[in-house]
């Protein structure tokens, strides 16, 4: 079929069927329903009078869109309401014949085509949240079932329905970001199945259309009188807004006819004489965050109870004044997160993680969220008690966060926002209450520069590891001094340097050096400053032998007195052997200019068996391996610290949550802890 | 934060750098003196009375 003319059988005012796909058109004289069969045309009822909503387009619009959407104009205009919100859908037809519905929903539009119905399960055996494997079409998930009625029209549609019918219909959220349609008509079977992707507003190319802030401007309530108190209310979102909650008594004005849009008149709902809460950011502030510019239009004061006590935070509605995008922004405690909605399809849930592109959060409430006080402007009818279930995922500084209802099933997900950034971008005059403990999703805040620390202290461990094989390769590592002395006299306890006893040269002094037990070497040289390296040995064995020891420096009588001792005890107590002590120890003296060196010794064991020999062995100019082993602990301690710092920082973040970081439902909040599907 | 640490950390390797090439130690029990100037002829530290007797 293609476009043709004909007389409206109500008032015989001439009707045109616009585009092939026109199988009803409404008569502009006398708003009368009119369908084509075959040559006739019959009218099958009156349509009522348009609701105005935010809509951005008009019958007779032209598109050349600028890619992925081949050229089109906007032929039809249906009307629909659930009852507790209206919306449009729009006919568009394709020079080739073919037809979709530019509809809006989850805060964006979609270019919805028909498509051949796969099997389905029944209107009435769906759930929000369900899983539904749709074939070729993939894998989908219920985000709303719901009933509409068909309230009025405009210009051609491409079904045949009396006004006022009544439609059941789920959509459908795809794993590859595509909304679909189930549109099941007025009985259980399936009558359409529709697909779309996202269509952003801009890239549309339709000639005319006005931006949001020119629409608002024209819309019929943009300011208005509370009934209450008289206070002057301006609307930021005028072509949306069905509820308003005073920003000065708190009183809640709406339309008091159920299945309204936008009302013409505001009534008063419930009357309150003062504000139920302070948002801390005012209604009707605009300001810039992340990139986008929004317009404040609501606050919701939001309460969950867990174990008698009632925990509280803000939800503020946002406009996002470019994409026309609802968004939101959270905060608890101080600390703000800024949410946008997303596809149910394409997110992933179960008891513990959920996965949303190919990012896992993990869960860290799930509770009921109760609507404790509004403020300010709503698109849908709000209202104080209104109760969803909450869960939130968290995947620092991302959070996603799911709210389901009877019918419908939302997730947003979003990102922390310092307070700092909305004070900026709001260019608020009074600073946000500072925040308090951890945020949910609020990032540690050395996540961005954590790596940096490792690979600063890896740079520096290398070059210290570098300077240490350099100094071990020059360094001119000497033995000066290494003697061997053997106990003579037990009973004086008298060592002589070995060889000398042997020799008969003790025997020869015997008397002399019984009674001086002084031993000095003969003078050595040190080739450069550096490090001493004096080590003692004996074969102690539960006996020591020690000795008081003297560096001397010919040249400048520079005494260095330190002590050598070898002790090493050993036994068995209560059938467990034990030792301590060593025989051999180390001394270390420190940056022995150049020159020549003399060592004396005085050794001294007050063992009834003193051992039988000690050994001293002093090297100049040795490298210091302990040295690299303190540089490298010391040169680690920052990032260490920075690991305690994280640790402490995500035990903080998760006392605040009823899971575990592993996803389990803490003892104190209850028994579930079920794996996930 | 990290600024400090790089300073710190390029401090302690400089310290490090200089303790190797010069022998720099902690020298944990070791006292420093100066014979006096009595002592300083040849063979005068050899005396065992310097030492201990003879004071």
């Amino acid at each position: 079929m293609s476009a043709r003319a004909a007389q409206c059988p109500n008032c015989g005012a001439e009707v045109l069927f616009s585009a092939g796909s026109s199988l009803v058109t409404v008569c502009r004289q006398c708003r009368a329903a009119v369908a084509r069969k075959g040559v006739n045309v019959e009218a099958i009822g009156i349509v009522a009078e348009l609701v105005p909503t935010s809509s951005p387009f008009k019958v007779g619009m032209s598109a050349r869109p600028k890619r992925g959407t081949k050229p089109f104009r906007i032929v039809g205009r249906l009307q629909l309401s659930t009852g507790e919100g209206t919306w449009d859908e729009w006919h568009v037809a394709f020079e080739s014949g073919a037809y979709a519905w530019l509809a809006e929903a989850q805060g964006a539009f979609w270019m919805m085509q028909p498509l051949p119905a796969p099997p389905v399960p029944e209107w009435e055996r769906l759930d929000p949240g369900q899983r539904l494997n749709l074939g070729a079409y993939g894998l989908f998930t219920v985000a709303e079932r719901r009933s509409a009625a068909y309230i009025s029209a405009e210009g051609d549609l491409p079904f045949v329905a009396p006004p006022g019918a009544v439609f059941h219909y789920a959509d459908i959220s795809g794993a590859d970001g595509s909304l679909g349609t189930l549109d099941y008509g007025d009985d259980p079977g399936l009558d359409g199945f529709f697909v779309g992707r996202k269509v952003e507003l801009s890239d549309l190319g339709i000639e005319g259309i006005e931006a949001w802030t020119d629409r608002k401007a024209g819309a019929r309530a943009q300011a208005l009188n509370c009934p209450s108190c008289g206070g002057a209310l301006s609307l930021k979102d005028p072509s949306a807004t069905v509820r308003i909650a005073c920003g000065y008594c708190g009183s809640l004005l709406g339309s008091k006819e159920k299945s309204e849009g936008p009302p013409s008149k505001f009534e008063l709902l419930e009357r309150l004489s003062a504000v139920p809460f302070h948002p801390s950011i005012p209604l009707g502030s605009e300001g810039t965050v992340n990139g986008h510019h929004y317009v404040l239009l609501g606050a919701v004061l939001k309460k969950t109870t867990s174990g008698g006590t009632d925990y509280f935070w803000t939800e503020y509605l946002l406009k996002e004044t470019k994409s026309e995008a609802y968004h939101w922004l959270a905060e608890s405690n101080g600390h703000w997160t800024l949410l946008a909605p997303v596809a149910a399809g394409e997110v992933a849930d179960g008891p513990r993680y959920a996965t949303y592109r190919g990012e896992r959060y993990r869960v860290f409430n799930r509770n009921p969220a109760v609507v404790d006080a509004v403020l300010g402007e709503f698109y849908w009818a709000i209202r104080k008690g209104e109760t969803t279930s909450a869960s939130d995922y968290v995947a620092p500084p991302r959070m996603l966060s799911k709210e389901e209802a009877k019918a419908e099933v939302n997730w947003t997900e979003g990102v922390y926002v310092p307070k700092a950034d909305l004070e900026a971008g709001f260019s608020l005059k009074e600073m946000l209450p500072s925040p308090t403990g951890v945020g949910a999703c609020q990032p540690w805040p050395h996540a961005g520069t954590a790596g940096r620390w490792w690979r600063t202290a890896g740079i520096l461990a290398a070059v210290a590891v570098a300077v240490f094989v350099v100094a071990t390769l020059v360094a001119p590592r000497k033995v000066v001094l290494d003697r061997t002395f053997d106990l003579v006299d037990p009973k004086a306890k008298v060592w002589t340097e070995r060889g000398l006893a042997a020799s008969g040269t003790w025997q020869a002094g015997k008397a002399a050096a019984a009674a001086d037990r002084v031993l000095v070497f003969e003078p050595f040289e040190t080739p450069r400053r550096g490090n001493l390296r004096v080590e003692f040995f004996a074969p102690t064995s539960n006996n020591w032998v020690g000795a008081g020891a003297d560096l001397i420096e010919e040249a400048t009588g520079e005494v260095r007195s330190f002590y050598l001792v070898s002790d090493r005890y050993s036994g068995v107590d209560g059938g467990e052997s034990w030792s301590e002590g060593s025989q051999r120890r180390t001394t270390w003296l420190s940056q022995v200019p150049a020159g020549r060196y003399v060592l004396r010794l005085e050794p001294e064991s007050d063992s009834p068996n003193p051992p039988a020999s000690f050994r001293v062995k002093v090297t100049s100019g040795v490298p210091r391996f302990a040295h690299l082993v303190v540089v490298l602990f010391l040169l680690v301690l920052g990032p260490i610290g920075l690991l305690f710092s994280r640790a402490s920082f995500e035990g903080r973040r998760w006392s605040e949550s009823d899971f575990s970081t592993s996803g389990a439902l803490k003892e104190s909040s209850g028994d579930d802890d079920g794996d996930d599907s | 934060m990290r600024k400090l640490y790089q300073v710190l950390g390029a401090g302690l390797l400089a310290f490090f750098t200089y303790a190797q090439l010069t022998g720099w130690d902690a020298a944990i029990g070791t006292q420093k003196n100066t014979l006096p100037a009595g002592a300083r002829n040849a063979g005068g530290w050899r005396s065992y009375h310097f030492w201990s007797g003879g004071k």
